[in-house]
């Protein structure tokens, strides 16, 4: 039977409350009238790293090729530093620092971001370091 | 021998991040709780710098269309207007050492913000309120439509603000107050009357009875030394008509009240968190040195002494708060500095986030507090075990 890695399951998890966060509580700033803020060109961006990101750590589950898990493991590195920087260096935010997407939106994804760049990194580590203990092998 | 504390927290994983866990919980909480109270603090210090005027008048209208007291509390101005002839009699109070005027003006929806910016004209030539704030940052005057924003309006210098449909050029951003001032647009009476005029004419009703050229939105006083300044504001207010005189003294001590309640608050919570996690800490030593006497018996046997062994456990004890405190210290800050936003929207109290000396000041204070008391739970442990009969224990195996 498959072995079902720790790792693998978090950093799938992080994603999907990143995901289900981006619909629910970090949505952008909304008008009186219905329309979206500024803010939501950064929101769709984050929206779209984070499925792809979502997606990468659903496919790491089933790979056992650690060439193959080391490359999904960079891309999700990337799409969480990608992910950190799309609400205000990216995208630009709404102009009041007071509005929802400066409170809550900003720093929910920045603080999910950084999970899950912490996982990938320390999952690199842990594959790399696997690649030297093979070589010296 | 020597990394022994280290190889036992690294032996047993569970444990040690079980341990690491409650004393990261003790620091994000002490750490957390301190940068608020700092925030509060320096909140209520720079709202009563901000604060030059001893009495502040408004129209008698103001008292329906804003609230008052969340008008000295956080500084938010609204929109109502009096007549300029008023300012001047009202200036002409006896006692009254300086008055200068203000005009405020909510726009619509200005092309920054996607919600209603508060608009301030100040008289330069008479304004003793935010022009010392204003020259901290910005040592020039204002020229006509230029505009000066606060610490929380993402307009960069260069930049324009398109208010009722005129373009204001941004040309300085001022220090943070941790107040809604932050969140103000500044510029001369002058700008404000422009912005009034372009926005009557795209037909907004600002509710003006009269000339927009000859109304203000209130008067800033400064009381002559020696003269008592609410015998100024009862003058003001029985001389002239349909204003309301208002002390900031007064209001100023209220908010100090109130925040003496949140700071008593958080720091109850503080030290109860402390004690509670205290006594865990104390009860889970305890236990893992009952589950442990076999261990610490061999090590007895092999030659270590007393109070060396007491030293291992102390030392572990040791490692596991510099750790833990300073992930707590790390996680702690990131969560403040994150949501600072949201919990001074939570708050609705004036909320300025201490400098980077003060945070550090801060951070090494939690630590050597969290580096105490976690040996401190752990010495009782120590005692007990250097105190134990070894041959009983590796006899009856207990």
């Amino acid at each position: 039977m498959k072995k079902v890695r720790a790792m693998d399951v978090t950093k799938v998890l992080v994603c999907a409350v990143l995901l289900v966060g981006l619909f629910t509580v970090l949505h952008p700033c909304l008008h009186e009238d219905g329309t979206k803020g500024m803010c939501a060109s950064a929101w769709t961006g984050t929206v779209a790293v984070a499925g792809i990101a979502a997606v990468l750590g659903i496919l790491e589950m089933f790979f056992e090729n650690r060439k193959i898990r080391t490359l999904i493991s960079v891309i999700m590195l990337a799409a969480a530093v990608v992910c950190f920087l799309m609400p205000g260096v990216f995208f630009r935010l709404c102009m009041m620092e007071t509005m929802y997407c400066h409170t809550v939106m900003k720093p929910g994804i920045r603080i999910l971001s950084v999970c899950l760049a912490g996982l990938s990194l320390v999952n690199l580590i842990g594959l790399m370091r696997k690649k030297d203990v093979h070589r010296k092998k | 021998m020597r990394h022994l504390s280290i190889r036992n927290l690294t032996a047993r994983p569970g444990r040690t991040i079980a341990l690491g866990l409650l004393i990261v919980f003790l620091s994000m909480a002490l750490f957390g709780g301190s940068v608020m109270v700092r925030s509060l603090n320096g909140g209520l210090a720079s709202l009563e710098a901000r604060l030059g005027a001893d009495v502040i008048v408004v129209p008698s209208s103001a008292k329906s269309s804003t609230n008052l007291d969340y008008l000295f509390l956080q500084g938010t101005t609204g929109y109502y207007y009096m007549d300029t002839e008023k300012a001047q009699k009202i200036a002409q109070t006896e006692g009254v050492e300086r008055a200068s005027f203000q005009i405020f003006m909510a726009s619509l929806r200005a092309s920054c913000c996607s919600m209603p910016v508060q608009v301030i004209g100040i008289d330069q030539d008479t304004d003793f309120t935010i022009q010392p704030w204003i020259e901290e940052s910005f040592g020039r005057r204002l020229g006509d439509l230029d505009v000066l924003v606060g610490s929380k309006v993402n307009a960069g210098i260069g930049e324009s603000i398109r208010i009722y449909n005129t373009d204001c050029p941004v040309v300085g951003r001022l220090a943070a107050t941790g107040t809604t001032l932050d969140t103000g647009v500044f510029c001369t009476v002058d700008t404000v009357r422009l912005l009034l005029h372009a926005a009557s004419e795209l037909g907004h009703d600002l509710k003006i009875s009269g000339d927009p050229e000859n109304v203000v939105s209130a008067v800033y006083l400064k009381v002559k030394d020696g003269v008592d300044v609410q015998s100024v504001a009862d003058r003001v207010n029985v001389y002239v008509r349909k204003v309301e005189a208002v002390r900031t003294r007064s209001y100023i001590t209220g908010i100090a009240d109130s925040l003496g309640g949140v700071e008593k608050t958080i720091r109850t919570l503080i030290v109860c968190v402390w004690i509670l996690a205290f006594l865990i800490l104390m009860a889970a030593f305890t236990m893992l040195t009952g589950e442990r006497k076999k261990e610490f018996a061999v090590l007895r046997v092999i030659g270590m002494s007393r109070g060396k062994l007491a030293w291992v456990l102390l030392k572990e004890s040791l490692l596991l708060s510099l750790f833990g405190g300073v992930i707590g210290i790390v996680l702690g800050g990131a969560l403040t500095f994150s949501f600072q936003g949201l919990i001074e929207e939570a708050l609705s109290l004036p909320f300025l986030m201490p400098g980077v000396s003060e945070l550090l000041l801060l951070a090494i204070m939690t630590l050597v507090v969290v580096m105490l008391v976690g040996p401190m739970s752990s010495a009782v442990s120590a005692w007990k075990l250097s105190r134990v009969d070894i041959g009983r224990i590796l006899r009856e195996g207990i």
